[in-house]
């Protein structure tokens, strides 16, 4: 069970944790100083309210612009000037002579691959 | 335009003109929409999202741009449209208080209908086709490249001598 100080809600431990300042905290909540904190808070909620529809529509529109500056000119762009496939040609043309060279020297009789697989077929079914 | 929060839309049936009618008064790609179809069984379901894609292919609309109509249901389902299982699911960013939009927030509403409505006018199921099939090339790109890099260690762990060797034998 909450009590009120004011207007804010204090729940019933930390009301029986302010016993003995009843009087104090009754001569604040009735200051302006407390009348004046809460106008204040009540207007920058206000505020904060006012600004989150402002910004929401603002992140819509920076994301809509995102978005048609894809559709309209980045995927046009990729569809028309790809790079892609001669990418592709290019690393097919270098991985062929990779290839020829790592297995040139990889089907070698003294290479290191044919002496530790050698070494270890011998140590195995010797 | 409206304040593009989500929006429910309540379908009396599964058949093509309950939906056509639905479709007809809603506001489809201006804002975020959801159908609530928990309730449905197996059947009804399959029918309501297949009678619903036809209705939509046909209003020339798509299910995700410039805002999209997601279908709740926590039956697996095969649809063009995103899926989510409850209302909790759907993203959080279109959920906002309504309230009277101010004269800076109708200029910003105004700019992005404007926004909208250039999206909507494309030909979304064309641009989005082109973009599938460029990304099977790019995928294609990234396995040469993973495979070339392996054989470039490879290479590199067969020919090129370590540095440290060929500075102590300096």
């Amino acid at each position: 069970m909450s009590k009120k100080i004011g207007s804010t809600n204090v729940s019933k431990e930390v009301f029986e944790g302010l016993k003995g300042f009843e009087d104090v905290f009754e001569d604040y909540v009735k200051s302006e100083d407390y009348k004046e904190h809460e106008r204040k808070e009540r207007d920058n909620s206000k505020i904060g309210e006012q600004y989150e529809l402002q910004h929401f529509l603002e992140q819509e529109n920076s994301r809509l612009s995102a978005l048609e500056i894809f559709l309209t000119k980045k995927i046009p762009l990729i569809m028309n000037f790809s790079q892609t496939e001669k990418l592709i040609l290019i690393q097919m043309e270098r991985k062929k002579v990779l290839k020829e060279k790592i297995s040139a020297e990889l089907i070698r009789l003294d290479s290191p691959l044919q002496k530790n697989l050698a070494q270890l077929m011998n140590s195995h079914f010797a | 335009m409206k304040i593009p929060i989500f929006e429910e839309l309540l379908l009396k049936g599964s058949s093509l003109q309950d939906i056509q009618l639905v479709v007809d008064d809603s506001r489809i790609g201006k804002v975020p929409c959801y159908i609530n179809l928990t309730h449905y069984a197996p059947n009804d379901l399959e029918a309501a999202v297949m009678n619903l894609e036809q209705v939509i292919l046909e209003a020339a609309l798509h299910p995700r741009f410039p805002y999209p109509l997601y279908i709740i249901t926590t039956k697996p389902v095969r649809t063009l449209f995103p899926t989510v299982r409850s209302v909790k699911e759907l993203p959080e960013h279109y959920f906002k208080k309504v309230k009277r939009p101010n004269n800076k927030e109708l200029q910003l509403l105004n700019k992005l209908s404007l926004k909208v409505d250039k999206i909507k006018n494309l030909q979304l199921y064309k641009i989005i086709q082109e973009l599938r099939d460029s990304s099977d090339t790019q995928r294609r790109l990234y396995s040469e490249t993973k495979e070339l890099h392996f054989l470039e260690v490879l290479n590199s762990a067969l020919f090129e001598k370590p540095k440290s060797k060929t500075k102590e034998r300096s």
